[in-house]
C-alpha cells in the first residue's frame, strides 16, 4: 500500500506541490485565527476599560446630581417660599391669643430627624456582586452540583 | 538572461519573506531596544497615568427635624479646547450678553492660552445650571446653521466644555447664618470653614479626600474607590423657632435704632440650643459679604464671639448665690439708703434714689444696686468667687460653635482687685460674659440647680449610622430648692413690676439689665446694652429665652426695650414648642 502511494507521488509531483502549499496555507489560517482572537479579545477588553472608565464618570455625576437635586428640594421648601406658599393660598398666620391646645393621650409630639441607623442597628449590606464572579472554578463545580443534586432530590 | 517562471515566483517569494523577517526583527527590536525602551517608559510616565485626587462631598447640615440648612449644589466650569475650530468672536459676544461681563476678558484669556500653546482655558468657573442653559440653547442654535464652525463668517460655540463640580449651598439664605458660618468655595481645595458649625465642624464636614494614580491605558482601567462623603450633622436648632426669632429681633433692632441684637432660645433640661439669632446678618451664599456687614469678625455672631457687661441681668446670679448660701431669703429685709460705701468707692442704685425698707423680692423688682452689693459683701469675696466659679463665669462655655471670646473673671487676688470690684460685679459690672455663657449659667437656676452644657449639634451621620450628641450637665451650682426659690422670687418681682416681659396665660420668670458701656475713660453716658434673660413656665421651665440690644436708640432701659422683645419672642415659641397656658395645664392636672 505504501509503495503504490509513494509510486502515485512519484508519477505526479505537483500532488508533493499541493501538500506543501495546503500546509502552508493552513499554518497561515491559524496564525490569522490566533491574531483575530487576539484582536477580537483586546478589543473587547480596551472597550470594556473605556465603558469602566465611563461609568465611574456617569456615577460621579449622578452622585453629583442627586446632592445639587436635594439642595434644590430644600431650596423649594424653604421657610421663606413655604410661608410665601402658604400666603398665596390664602393661608393666615396664627396668632399665639387664636391657638386652641387639646391634650391628645399617648401623642410625645413631633420626632427628631434620624438620618440613619442607630449604632448595633445597622445590618450588613447583601453582596451585589453575584457568587459566580467570585468563587474559583471548582467552588462553582461543586456548588453547581450541590444545587442540582438537591433539586433532583426534591 | 532568461528567469523561468518559478525562478520569478521564487525571487519574489524570498523578497516578500526578507520583508516579513525585517518587520519581525524591527518589531522585536522595539520591544526589547534600550532606546525604545526608555521612551515607552517616558511616555508611560507622562500620559500614561494621571493623578486625581477625589474630594468627598462635603457632609451636609441640618436641623433638629431633618430640613437641610447647608447642602452642596452643582456649578459649572466653562472652558475652552484650543485644538477646535473655536470663533472667539461668537463666544465673547454671548458671554457678555449671559454672564453680563466685559467680552475683552474673554478675548484676553484665549488670546493668552494660543500664546503658551494650552490646549484647554477656563473661561468662567461656578456658572449656575440656568446659565449653563442659556448658553447650550444659544449654542444648538448656531449649531444649526454653521454645524462644524467651518464657516468662519456664521458664529459658532464650538469647542465649549463644560464641566460640572459641587459648591456648598445655603437653602435658607440668611436663615441661622450667624450659627451655620460659610464654607468660601471659590478658594477650591484650600478652602475651609469659618465661624460656626462650618468652622467648628470643618474636619468632620470635609471627610477625608483620597488621592489616586488611573491609568489612561483602557486595559488597566479599574473601578475607582468610592469615597465616603463627609459627615452630616443634625442641629438642636429649629428651623420654625430660628425663623420667627431672627423676624421679632430683626423688627425690634430697626424700631430701637440699635447697633445690633442677639436672641437665643435654649432648652434648659438639656442645653439645646433651639434658636440662635443675631442681627445683622449675611447670606451665606455670598459668604464675600461678611466682611462689608460685620466691623469686626468677632460680630459674625454675637451671641458667642462678642463680650460684653451684661449689667443687672447679672444679679440673679448674686441673689442665687446668697440663697443657696442661706444667707438671704425672699422675705430678708434690706433698709434701701441709696448708696453703699465700699472700702471708699461709693456705690449708688441706677436712678441714684432710695428706695427705703424693701424685701429681697422688691430689690429685684427695683433692680437695687445697693442691695446686691451688700448680699455681695455679706457672701463675703471668697465664696462669691466660689459660686461664679461654679457658674462658670469668666469661662468658655465650651459650645461647639467656633470662635467663642471670653474674659477670666477678676477675682480676690487678681491685680487690681478689691472689695469694690466684687461689689459692681454683684449688679454686673467689672464682670464680661459672651451671651451664651451667661445663658448656660443662668439655666441652671431653670433646671433645678443643675447647669447643662449648651451645644448645637444633636446628632453626627457617619458611615450610614447616627450618633446622637447627649446632654451634659456640666455642674450644680445651687440646690434644686435654691433653684426653685430664685425662679419663684424672679416670677413675682415680674409681676409686681407689671413687667412689659410677661405673657398673657405664661408664669414667667427673669430679669431685666441695662449696662452702661466702659471705656477707657469710664461709662458711658446715654449707650447701654440693653438685656433681658427669663425661663418659663416658671413651676417647670421648658425654655430660658436670653435677648441683647446693642446701644438702643429709642431708650437706654431694657425693661423699655429688651423686654417687649422677650416678651414678643416668648408668645411664640410657647405655640411652636406646643407649651399650653397655665390655666389649661392646671384643668389637664385636676383632671388626672
Amino acid at each position: 500500500m505504501t509503495s503504490r502511494i509513494m509510486q502515485a507521488y512519484q508519477q505526479a509531483p505537483w500532488r508533493m506541490k499541493f501538500r506543501g502549499i495546503g500546509g502552508f496555507l493552513i499554518a497561515i489560517v491559524g496564525l490569522f485565527l490566533v491574531i483575530g482572537l487576539f484582536l477580537s479579545i483586546s478589543g473587547q477588553a480596551a472597550t470594556a476599560g473605556l465603558e469602566l472608565r465611563e461609568m465611574n464618570d456617569e456615577r460621579e455625576s449622578l452622585r453629583q446630581e442627586i446632592a445639587s437635586m436635594r439642595t434644590n428640594i430644600a431650596n423649594i421648601t424653604s421657610v421663606e417660599k413655604m410661608h410665601a406658599r402658604a400666603e398665596e393660598l390664602g393661608y393666615e398666620r396664627v396668632s399665639p391669643n387664636q391657638v386652641t391646645f387639646l391634650y391628645v393621650p399617648g401623642y410625645s409630639g413631633k420626632q427628631t430627624a434620624v438620618l440613619a441607623a442607630a449604632p448595633g442597628e445597622l445590618n450588613m449590606p447583601e453582596p451585589v456582586i453575584k457568587p459566580s464572579y467570585t468563587e474559583s472554578l471548582w467552588d462553582w463545580m461543586f456548588h453547581g452540583l450541590a444545587r442540582v443534586s438537591g433539586t433532583a432530590g426534591q | 538572461m532568461k528567469f523561468p517562471v518559478l525562478s520569478r515566483t521564487a525571487f519574489l517569494g524570498l523578497i516578500l519573506s526578507l520583508l516579513g523577517v525585517v518587520i519581525i526583527g524591527q518589531m522585536i527590536n522595539i520591544q526589547t531596544s534600550v532606546v525604545h525602551r526608555e521612551l515607552s517608559e517616558m511616555a508611560d510616565e507622562k500620559y500614561g497615568y494621571e493623578v486625581k485626587t477625589i474630594y468627598p462631598e462635603r457632609g451636609s447640615i441640618y436641623d433638629r427635624w431633618g430640613n437641610l440648612l447647608a447642602g452642596n449644589k452643582t456649578v459649572y466650569e466653562i472652558g475652552l479646547d484650543m485644538g477646535s475650530r473655536y470663533h472667539v468672536n461668537s463666544i465673547a459676544e454671548t458671554f457678555a450678553s449671559v454672564f453680563k461681563i466685559d467680552p475683552r476678558t474673554v478675548y484676553g484669556k484665549v488670546e493668552n492660552a494660543r500664546l503658551h500653546g494650552y490646549s484647554y482655558v477656563s473661561l468662567m468657573d461656578y456658572a449656575f445650571p440656568e446659565k449653563v442653559n442659556a448658553i447650550k440653547k444659544i449654542q444648538s442654535q448656531f449649531s444649526a446653521v454653521n454645524p462644524a464652525g467651518r464657516d468662519r463668517s456664521a458664529p459658532s460655540l464650538i469647542g465649549l466644555l463644560y464641566s460640572p463640580h459641587l459648591v456648598r449651598s445655603y437653602p435658607e439664605k440668611t436663615l441661622a447664618a450667624n450659627v451655620l458660618g460659610f464654607f468660601p468655595y471659590k478658594e477650591g481645595s484650600s478652602a475651609h470653614g469659618y465661624y460656626g458649625v462650618e468652622g467648628q465642624y470643618d474636619e468632620l464636614l470635609a471627610g477625608q479626600p483620597i488621592q489616586l494614580t488611573v491609568s489612561r491605558n483602557p486595559y488597566q482601567q479599574s473601578e475607582l474607590p468610592t469615597t465616603p462623603p463627609g459627615s452630616d450633622l443634625v442641629l438642636t436648632i429649629d428651623r420654625e423657632i430660628q425663623s420667627k426669632v431672627e423676624e421679632i429681633l430683626d423688627k425690634h433692632v430697626k424700631l430701637h435704632g440699635a447697633l445690633s441684637g442677639t436672641a437665643i432660645v435654649e432648652d434648659p433640661e438639656t442645653g439645646e440650643i433651639l434658636a440662635m439669632a443675631t442681627s445683622p446678618r449675611i447670606d451665606a451664599n455670598q459668604y464675600w459679604t461678611a466682611s462689608e456687614v460685620f466691623k469686626q469678625p468677632t460680630h459674625f455672631n454675637t451671641a458667642v464671639g462678642t463680650i460684653y457687661e451684661p449689667g443687672s441681668i447679672f444679679k440673679i446670679l448674686t441673689m442665687a448665690s446668697a440663697i443657696d448660701k442661706g444667707i438671704i431669703k425672699p422675705e430678708t429685709p434690706f433698709l434701701d439708703t441709696g448708696v453703699l460705701n465700699v472700702d471708699g468707692y461709693e456705690i449708688y442704685n441706677w436712678d441714684d434714689q432710695a428706695y427705703g425698707p424693701v424685701n429681697m423680692i422688691g430689690c429685684m423688682q427695683h433692680s437695687l444696686n445697693v442691695c446686691l452689693a451688700w448680699i455681695a459683701l455679706q457672701l463675703g469675696p471668697q465664696t462669691f468667687d466660689e459660686y461664679m466659679a461654679a457658674f462658670h463665669i469668666g469661662r468658655p462655655s465650651n459650645i461647639d460653635l467656633a470662635g467663642e471670646a471670653y474674659l477670666p473673671f477678676r477675682g480676690q487676688g487678681d491685680p487690681g482687685w478689691s472689695k469694690s470690684t466684687m461689689a459692681t460685679q454683684s449688679f454686673g459690672q467689672g464682670v464680661a460674659v459672651a451671651p451664651v455663657q451667661f445663658l448656660m449659667a443662668a439655666s441652671a437656676l431653670a433646671n433645678e440647680g443643675k447647669m447643662m452644657a449648651p451645644h448645637m449639634v444633636r446628632s453626627i451621620v457617619r458611615d450610614g449610622v447616627q450618633y446622637n450628641v447627649y446632654p451634659q450637665v456640666v455642674g450644680s451650682p445651687i440646690t434644686s430648692e435654691s433653684a426653685a426659690t430664685i425662679t419663684e422670687l424672679l416670677a413675682q418681682s415680674l409681676e409686681i413690676e407689671s413687667s412689659k416681659a410677661l405673657v398673657d396665660g405664661y408664669r414667667l420668670a427673669g430679669k431685666t439689665g441695662t449696662a452702661e458701656i466702659p471705656t477707657p475713660y469710664g461709662y458711658t453716658m446715654g449707650r447701654t446694652n440693653a438685656s433681658f434673660i427669663g425661663w418659663g413656665p416658671a413651676e417647670d421651665p421648658k425654655f430660658v429665652v436670653y435677648v441683647w440690644l446693642e446701644q438702643p436708640k429709642s431708650s437706654i432701659w431694657g425693661s423699655v426695650v429688651a423686654s417687649p422683645l422677650f416678651r414678643d419672642i416668648v408668645a411664640e415659641v410657647v405655640v411652636l414648642m406646643n407649651i399650653p397656658p397655665e390655666e389649661f395645664r392646671q384643668q389637664l392636672a385636676s383632671q388626672e
